[in-house]
């Protein structure tokens, strides 16, 4: 998943005003953030698959994505905001985990419980439908998105441009999907 | 694209849009 996980994050927003916006984007990427330098120092591993969806297979993302590490992740991200409140660093901790769970429905059995585990979760859409993942992810960026317009109109205090999130997030889905996408 | 390349193209797709979404999530104007 890769808007969805803006979506899933403006909807977090729109739940919890009080947190800034940066840092839930942030979070709500930040298991992939980790993914590009852990491949890059060899701690993670990627092969490509062309002409296989999604284009590429996950060999070991343990230190990123596993369960265990998610929950890792979440709690010392979550504890970077606690100067804010409590509140809005268990909101952050929630948007870092957001991530395992999108990526949840959308990966292959790619995702260990926890670095080395034999346990492998995921539901496998990006195989299974290697194009209907991206209409079930455009059914999760709408609901996540109209439930952020809403809140915007009721609360005010954020989403002063909601139409051009939803057009930004709207192309960013657009840009991955497998038409378009250079995997 | 390898494997070095996809790395690093996952991390500028989480990372790019971050400033614009929060940008364009500012709150509304105060009407007069």
């Amino acid at each position: 998943m890769y808007a969805g996980h803006f979506a899933a994050g403006m909807a977090i927003k729109a739940k919890a005003p009080a947190a800034p916006t940066w840092g839930l984007l942030v979070g709500i990427g930040l298991l992939d953030i980790l993914f590009g330098p852990f491949v890059l120092l060899g701690i993670e591993r990627v092969s490509l698959t062309p002409g296989v969806s999604p284009g590429f297979s996950l060999d070991y993302i343990d230190w990123s994505h596993s369960l265990a590490m998610a929950i890792v992740w979440s709690i010392a991200y979550g504890a970077l905001f606690a100067r804010y409140g409590m509140r809005v660093a268990g909101v952050m901790a929630l948007a870092v985990f957001s991530h395992f769970v999108l990526d949840l429905p959308m990966h292959p059995p790619d995702l260990a419980l926890w670095p080395g585990s034999s346990i492998h979760l995921g539901f496998g859409l990006w195989r299974s439908m290697p194009t209907g993942w991206w209409l079930v992810e455009l059914l999760v960026i709408a609901g996540a998105l109209a439930y952020y317009g809403y809140r915007a109109r009721t609360e005010r205090t954020f989403g002063g441009r909601v139409w051009a999130v939803v057009l930004v997030v709207l192309l960013l889905h657009i840009m991955n999907s497998p038409w378009l996408s250079a995997f | 694209m390898n494997e070095a390349g996809l790395a690093i193209f996952v991390l500028v797709a989480f990372v790019a849009p971050v400033p614009l979404l929060a940008w364009l999530d500012r709150p509304p104007r105060a009407r007069s």
